[in-house]
């Protein structure tokens, strides 16, 4: 072989190994993700095209709506896509992502995250687990302060130095992930009792609400693009925001309306004793009492829906986990 | 800007390809802007303190150029202008709050003494003084013209691969390599950039994560046991030789891509078989620097023994005092100027032993290696310590620990892992393999020059860096220690 194609070969070769290790790298010494949210591996893993109805926010969302209790009462599929402090942009890249391979007819899309702040403190995990694309680097500089993008277009920056606690068959570790048997749910037993607290104001000099805005618009515009039809809604809490806040929910969505279910938190039967993990997420009792509510509120209206060709098998089991919740992955 | 640092991966090929695209006559007044802007980048205002530094010796040199008819007491005035003016500005950055808080506890004063001042010390300060008091020393001795371009010389003083941590380069053997108009030569790259690697592979794998060890036990020496501070201070031992000879090779490296071929700053000073021949591979430039312009003009080695011992002492107590501000690092230099004077009593003893031992025995090396090597070791520890009472505890529990009990070691509650002590070891063991090569530029030109070798060995290294390597998040940033000086 001649000096300069060997040259060449072997760079080529180099530049491939490094490409290749820095994947291994960052794929081995990730955590695994199954629990709080962000679990996009799994995600991936739900058949194409399966979803009826997609739930995208934050941990408000992932603590409260339980897909396997909405298909036992409807028979219709959902899902759960929301990461801890989901910022509104991280929920606009959310979307786009997971419909790469869902094509769901509704999303309800919690709007708390109006008042989160510009940048997560939880975007290493937000976006971490992003798939890689053009939705993961917008998310990334989108809702990552600064100083964490570098560990996120780079994942060895931040795991690099987990090999020293991995055990041995973690180094081989295969992609044979399974779909999540929660759908994007996240079991929490405990029950705190609460109290009704002051509804919650918010200095919007404080936050990114002008950021907010852009991209609740932007999800809205995506949602008619592709024809779903949104429902943005505020989950039931023991620290609501004020009417004023709301109100200011309620200019940015003009026709779509906001669902603020706060206000039925009677009639969706929360006792505030047994059914609420702390003050603004609900524990397991709670999330199937709003879950039953949801289904009641929305499921004559998702019969409508066309009917799409889903995995039963999972389906069912997911139904069955609600009434066992502890005999599985919790 | 710091070596291990995104904006430096940055910097340098930006810069790089700039130089290289640019026409020959622009392409120094370049450098010198990227040089300033490297330096700027830590405190933008203390550019302009190196800036007078370099007007002051270019001014004084050319000065003693056109006084070389005028008559030798001119020429001495420049001379001492120049060095009064740099040594000021040295002393005043560097020395001044050492010398007050020094006065003051030796008159007992707590307040109303010297006061101190709020003053931050110039990076690479004692570097670049060294290196342009030297170019002065040159010219007044006629060893060198003057250089007339402002541009080349101050590029001399401030170029950035050098500038912050040395080596402290001779003006005779950098301003000739500036004058050329380089070319890129693409087969010269690999070997650069397989120095530059091995450098950030000694940063980023051996000498930041020993600092952890480091850190903690000189921190809070009462904390540990014996074996546990031996270990700390071999552990610093090999941090600070990783740490300022990583400095070097990215140093030479990013010189050399320039076309600029910087001196070499050590030659495995492990192996060094006696205090003596330490000095000659241990921090090479600055050794060099003060035979050249101290030790030999206060005599050298051509005087009586005890007048040899006072100039080997004064040497060493400049060299301690060079290194910092604080009496640790002038005890440190006495320690080694004291391992020099003994050395230099016991020469008849030596010369008789070896008449009697072969000195290039194997064995005999081994012991004088080992030997050389724990007297290194126990140096450090003063260097190292953040005081003379915690030096002095530290080679204390060192010294007794084999009374005290070696055993369990409990290294792992030093900081690091088990997986990670045994990771950087493995990296020390290639590290002197690697030292221990007669002729390393040699190694490195042959690996270089073979397609695959070269390929593997840089793999090799990134990996290292990408996965052993302490950097991330959640990890402090480790400085190069020599930026402090």
């Amino acid at each position: 072989m001649k000096r300069k194609t060997k040259e060449t070969v072997a760079l080529l070769l180099s530049l491939a190994i490094l490409a290749g290790g820095c994947w291994y790298i960052s794929r081995m010494f990730m955590p695994d993700r199954t629990f709080y949210g962000a679990g996009w591996s799994m995600y991936r893993q739900e058949k194409r095209d399966s979803v009826d109805v997609m739930f995208v926010g934050s941990s408000f969302v992932y603590c409260d709506v339980i897909p396997g209790k909405l298909y036992a009462d409807t028979g219709r599929t959902s899902y759960v896509v929301s990461a801890p402090v989901c910022t509104m942009a991280t929920s606009y890249y959310y979307i786009r992502e997971a419909l790469r391979t869902q094509s769901p007819e509704q999303i309800f899309l919690e709007v708390s995250s109006m008042f989160f702040d510009e940048y997560s403190q939880y975007a290493d995990v937000a976006v971490g687990y992003m798939p890689w694309g053009v939705n993961r680097l917008g998310a990334i500089f989108a809702s990552a302060a600064p100083e964490s993008r570098f560990g996120l277009l780079f994942p060895p920056y931040s795991y690099h130095q987990r090999w020293q606690e991995m055990e041995l068959p973690a180094f081989f570790k295969r992609g044979d992930e399974t779909p999540d048997p929660w759908a994007g749910y996240m079991y929490l037993k405990e029950a705190k009792p609460m109290e009704l607290a002051q509804a919650e104001t918010v200095e919007l000099e404080s936050i990114s609400f002008e950021k907010n805005c852009r991209y609740l618009q932007k999800i809205v515009e995506l949602c008619k693009e592709r024809s779903i039809s949104l429902v943005c809604f505020m989950s039931p809490s023991c620290r609501p925001y004020g009417e004023a806040e709301l109100e200011l929910i309620r200019e940015q969505l003009g026709d779509a309306g906001l669902r603020d279910f706060n206000e039925d938190i009677e009639e969706i039967g929360l006792d505030l004793t047994t059914d609420f993990y702390d003050e603004r997420h609900l524990n397991f009792s709670g999330a199937m009492k709003f879950s039953a509510f949801l289904a009641e509120e929305y499921g004559e209206s998702w019969q409508s829906l066309p009917r799409r060709d889903f995995d039963g098998e999972l389906w069912s089991a997911r139904a069955d986990k609600i009434l066992a919740p502890d005999g599985g992955d919790a | 800007m710091n070596f291990n640092s995104l904006e430096y991966m940055l910097f340098l090929p930006v810069t790089l390809a700039l130089y290289y695209a640019l026409p020959g006559r622009v392409r120094n007044p370049f450098l010198l802007a990227a040089s300033y802007f490297f330096y700027m980048w830590w405190e933008p205002a203390y550019a302009l303190l190196m800036l007078f530094s370099t007007a002051v010796t270019y001014g004084c040199a050319l000065a003693m150029g056109s006084a070389r008819e005028g008559g030798a007491h001119r020429r001495r005035a420049w001379l001492v202008l120049c060095l009064a003016v740099n040594l000021a500005i040295l002393f005043f950055f560097k020395y001044y709050n050492f010398l007050a808080s020094s006065v003051n506890s030796l008159l007992g004063r707590s307040s109303g003494g010297l006061p101190a001042l709020d003053i931050l010390l110039p990076v690479g300060i004692s570097f670049y003084t060294f290196q342009a008091l030297g170019y002065t020393v040159d010219v007044y001795r006629g060893e060198l013209e003057p250089e007339r371009s402002f541009i080349d010389y101050a590029l001399f003083v401030s170029f950035f691969p050098q500038l912050v941590a040395g080596p402290i380069e001779r003006a005779g053997n950098i301003l000739p390599q500036l004058k050329k108009r380089h070319r890129l030569e693409i087969r010269n790259l690999p070997g650069s950039v397989l120095l530059i690697l091995i450098g950030f592979c000694k940063k980023m794998v051996i000498a930041d994560n020993l600092a952890v060890v480091v850190n903690g036990a000189f921190a809070d020496p009462s904390a540990y046991t014996g074996a546990q501070l031996a270990f700390a201070s071999l552990c610093f031992t090999f941090q600070i030789y990783c740490d300022f000879s990583a400095y070097t090779d990215i140093a030479r490296g990013s010189a050399r891509l320039f076309g600029v071929s910087v001196m070499e700053n050590f030659r495995a000073p492990f192996f060094a078989e006696s205090i003596r021949d330490f000095w000659r591979r241990w921090h090479i430039s600055l050794s060099g620097w003060f035979r050249s312009y101290v030790y030999i003009p206060l005599g050298g080695s051509r005087v009586g023994k005890w007048r040899r011992i006072f100039n080997l002492m004064v040497v060493f107590l400049l060299s301690g005092l060079w290194h910092g501000a604080a009496w640790t690092f002038v005890l440190w230099g006495a320690v080694h100027g004291l391992y020099q004077a003994v050395g230099v009593l016991l020469d008849p003893v030596r010369e008789r032993l070896y008449m009697a031992v072969p000195k290039n025995a194997p064995a005999v090396r081994a012991v004088r290696i080992l030997f050389t090597f724990t007297l290194v070791c126990a140096a450090f520890v003063v260097f190292r310590a953040e005081s003379i009472a915690d030096a002095v505890y530290i080679l204390k529990s060192a010294a007794l620990a084999p009374f005290t009990g070696l055993f369990p070691l409990a290294f792992g509650a030093m900081g690091l892992t088990r997986r990670m002590l045994v990771v950087v070891a493995l990296h020390v063991v290639l590290l002197l393999t690697y030292d221990g090569l007669r002729d390393k530029e040699a190694f490195l030109g042959r690996v270089s020059s073979t397609v695959w070798q070269k390929y593997a060995l840089g793999l090799f290294l990134i990996f290292s860096i990408l996965i052993f390597g302490s950097y991330g998040k959640e990890v402090p940033r480790q400085v190069f220690v020599y930026f402090q000086f």
